[in-house]
């Protein structure tokens, strides 16, 4: 899958589950450059890209994000 | 560096300026203050001018009407005593700061163990209650050192009043009736239930007993004519607790009153207040009683 | 050695002239201040600055083992590693705090069901620190076995980070990247941290000696007496223990906070403003903040992952048993088990109605202040922490239940009040809660000062902070509620 399909995919998730319309996310987005996404709404981003992508991240790969561009080399190592 | 140093140069020169002034502010609503503790701390160190003075514990503030005396001796008399189980450090600075402005006649002293023993209830501690008279005499600021906050009150005129703000506005608001001339009356009658002798098991303090020797020897030199009184309990000790006091009595020939174990008091609860406390009839018979003892 | 004395006042004097005239050699200072921390926590606890030392060692050494083991791309054996740290530190906490009380529990037990066990207590004393600084020497492994953080080349750095006197008694708890980022650069004299830092500490004086302090001689006399003390004392001096708590706990890490600024260092913060928060998960994001931070990151977060499957219930197991460890960690009793829990039920409503996953927000009104709802809401939660600290405030359940005994019996009974303390107690308490609110709700106002005295407005208010700790303080040394922790 290409990276950027990803990214939109990934971008359509986050709008979802925080509930932000206009949001917008790149590779160097972190949790601080948006609200609401803190380490408690992390998992339900975690649990809802692992459903949209239907793979499983350990947790060792989870808590080593970054920003979203680790975010997204994680999901395209699995599909 | 030098900024900071100009900022902490401003801010010494702000809180001496705050300081003194709150200080004297402080000094004079507790000048006025109707609250028992800093109308009788006040008035005994700096406004008494009495000739006869009573001095010593809390059992010396509720049992001596000094209105009483007044009518039976014919001389000016003021109760200097205050309550708080205030000991001989807080005594002798007292008595320091009196006689910095004049020389009574004639002063009863009421002796209580903590002012000879170690008694771990009431220390050195107490002459901190002189803090607002720091300054005022060396005996005074001697026993100010001692309880360890001499330079403390020296540095900051406030904080001698530490913790006494709020009864310092609301002094106007006191109980004590200043007509009494410094006895507080206690209203009321001891519940007999379950009261037991009060025992004081505590070693004899040199430091302690130096001090009411000095506080002997400083009266003599003024030739203030100074007795040493025990007032009675509802119940007694089977032990002589009085034993230091009267020989040290003995060696400077000092009268030394003991009514401890009176028999018109002891037993008699409705004279008493609770086990060490005549009330106001208890204190109004006893006062008369030694009202004549002192005639003679 | 407590912060509020004049030994420390003594100690940081030195300290401080010494450590800025090495400020061009960022060595030799960062020697020195590992030399003072050191001394400083020998003079608390000399016998423990030996394992304070060997911990220090042990967990540098695995740090460079897990990174050598993630380096060789050999995941499991770093594992391992971070495994061993987690164990000594969890093992070093279970033995010295838990022991004792798991045993007892154990034979307790026991013997309940007919089995004969019997538990000498051992004479163990809780080193003083011990809870703060096995959880940061813990993160340190943790955080590089994530890849959050690099191994500290420099040990006496990292030394630094474990033993950093201002925070190592309790707290705030630090976590490595910040705080090794910071000692690894010299720290120049700057007299604008030198103040800030300053008026940090005068401020957490005011509320340790003025407020805390204070309160603590009502709240204490009820508490110790509750057999004695009529339903509606007990109940005030309950709902008077939240607030005496902020004051001694947030006056402490104001302290330690302003303390570490003076030496240039910015450290976490601990307490902002914990009552203004309308649900139970704002309220301890606010309340020893770096105590949850930690919590959050290092035991919720990895059960939540874990249980992730499980959706909303996953969660709140992770909640339940985060909790649950946050009111161990307060120390070995039924007592903070329990109010660790009860914290946690309060969770769930937030959870199950999905609120606890959005901004929760509070609304002023035009003139700035909270709207009546959120006010309300704001009581409740003072109420539900109230309950809880009584949880807390026990030091067993049996007294818990004792004191609600009182409680239900002795409804006849005025209410005891020493008037002097509470007018003490009151006239600075509302300086705090004028404070906060400003702070909260109008943080751009400031106190009215005329213009000429505007230039002056910091020299004066430090003036006026030492007159009023002055006039307010509680001079009779009291030792910290957090210490043995």
């Amino acid at each position: 899958m290409e990276r950027n399909d990803i990214l939109k995919r990934v971008e359509e998730i986050f709008r979802e589950e925080l509930e932000i319309e206009d949001l917008e996310l790149n590779d160097e987005t972190t949790a601080e450059d948006v609200d609401g996404w803190d380490s408690l709404s992390h998992i339900q981003l975690v649990a809802a890209m692992e459903g949209a992508f239907g793979i499983e991240f350990s947790s060792r790969e989870i808590l080593s994000w970054n920003n979203v561009g680790d975010l997204i080399d994680s999901i395209q190592k699995k599909v | 560096m030098k900024k900071l140093l100009l900022h902490i140069l401003i801010v010494a020169c702000l809180f001496f300026v705050i300081d003194r002034i709150l200080g004297i502010g402080l000094s004079y609503l507790y000048r006025i203050s109707n609250v028992t503790d800093e109308y009788k701390i006040s008035y005994s160190n700096e406004s008494t001018n009495d000739s006869l003075l009573f001095m010593g514990s809390s059992r010396c503030l509720h049992h001596y009407n000094p209105l009483i005396f007044e009518k039976e001796l014919g001389v000016s008399c003021f109760n200097a005593a205050d309550w708080g189980i205030k000991n001989i450090f807080y005594h002798y600075g007292t008595l320091g700061n009196i006689l910095s402005r004049y020389t009574p006649k004639e002063i009863v002293f009421e002796i209580h163990p903590c002012d000879f023993q170690e008694t771990p209830f009431s220390g050195k501690e107490r002459a901190g209650s002189l803090a607002p008279f720091c300054g005022m005499s060396k005996e005074c600021d001697e026993m100010l050192k001692r309880s360890g906050n001499y330079w403390p009150y020296q540095l900051s005129w406030v904080y001698r009043y530490t913790g006494s703000f709020p009864s310092l506005i609301t002094g106007k608001f006191g109980s004590m009736d200043r007509s009494l001339k410094g006895w507080k009356p206690l209203d009321g009658v001891l519940d007999t239930v379950g009261v037991k002798v009060e025992e004081y098991p505590f070693p004899a303090d040199q430091e302690r007993i130096d001090l009411l020797e000095r506080f002997i020897n400083d009266c003599k030199e003024k030739n203030i004519q100074l007795s040493m009184i025990v007032s009675p309990m509802y119940v007694c000790s089977e032990k002589d607790v009085f034993k230091i006091p009267r020989e040290l009595a003995a060696k400077h020939q000092i009268p030394f009153i003991d009514h401890y174990r009176d028999s018109t008091f002891v037993g008699h609860a409705e004279l008493f207040y609770d086990f060490g406390h005549l009330n106001r009839k208890g204190a109004e018979i006893y006062s008369e009683m030694i009202a004549k003892e002192l005639k003679r | 050695m407590v912060v509020n004395s004049l030994a420390f006042l003594w100690f940081f004097l030195i300290v401080l002239a010494i450590y800025y005239l090495c400020q061009k050699q960022k060595e030799v200072q960062n020697i020195f201040l590992l030399g003072s921390s050191y001394w400083f926590y020998s003079q608390v606890d000399i016998k423990m600055t030996g394992l304070l030392v060997v911990l220090t060692l042990v967990f540098w050494l695995l740090g460079k083992g897990v990174h050598l083991y993630l380096e060789k791309e050999d995941e499991r054996k770093a594992a391992i590693v971070t495994n061993v740290g987690v164990v000594i530190g969890i093992g070093a906490l279970f033995y010295f705090k838990y022991l004792n009380f798991f045993a007892e529990s154990v034979s307790a037990f026991a013997n309940f069901i007919g089995i004969h066990l019997s538990w000498t207590a051992l004479n163990l004393v809780v080193p003083i620190g011990l809870s703060f600084f096995t959880f940061k020497l813990m993160s340190y492994v943790l955080d590089i076995y994530h890849g959050k953080i690099e191994p500290e080349k420099n040990i006496v750095s990292f030394a630094n980070f474990i033993a950093f006197f201002p925070t190592i008694l309790s707290g705030p708890i630090d976590r490595p990247k910040p705080f090794l980022k910071q000692v690894n650069q010299a720290r120049l004299f700057i007299s604008d941290n030198v103040m800030a830092g300053f008026r940090r500490v005068l401020w957490g004086m005011f509320l340790k000696m003025c407020i805390a302090d204070r309160l603590d001689i009502y709240v204490s006399a009820i508490w110790n007496n509750y057999e004695h003390h009529s339903a509606i004392s007990i109940l005030f001096a309950s709902l008077l223990y939240p607030f005496q708590m902020y004051a001694d706990f947030g006056g402490y890490s104001e302290m330690a906070i302003g303390v570490a600024l003076i030496l240039g260092f910015k450290v976490a913060e601990n307490f902002k403003r914990p009552f203004f928060v309308i649900d139970i998960a704002a309220y301890w994001s606010r309340w020893h903040m770096s105590l949850t931070s930690w919590l959050t990151d290092y035991v919720f977060l990895p059960l939540n992952i874990k249980f992730r499957k499980f959706g909303v219930n996953g969660t709140i197991m992770a909640i339940m048993l985060n909790m649950a460890f946050i009111g161990m960690w307060h120390g070995a009793n039924w007592t903070f088990l329990l109010f660790g829990i009860y914290h946690g039920l309060w969770y769930i409503p937030l959870m199950v109605s999905g609120q606890f996953f959005k901004k929760r927000k509070i609304l002023v009104n035009a003139k700035g202040w909270p709207t009546q709802p959120y006010v309300l809401k704001m009581v409740g939660i003072y109420l539900v922490v109230t309950f809880g600290l009584m949880l807390f405030h026990s030091s067993s359940m049996t007294e818990f239940f004792q004191v609600w005994g009182s409680i239900f019996s002795h409804w006849n009974g005025g209410l005891f009040l020493d008037r002097n303390t509470m007018m003490n107690a009151a006239i600075c308490s509302i300086a705090l809660i004028y404070v906060d609110i400003q702070e909260e709700w109008f943080p751009k106002k400031k106190l009215y000062l005329p213009t000429f005295a505007e230039r002056w407005r910091w020299e004066l208010t430090v003036a006026v902070e030492i007159i009023c700790i002055l006039l307010f303080g509680v001079f009779d040394n009291n030792q910290f509620i957090y210490f043995q922790f």
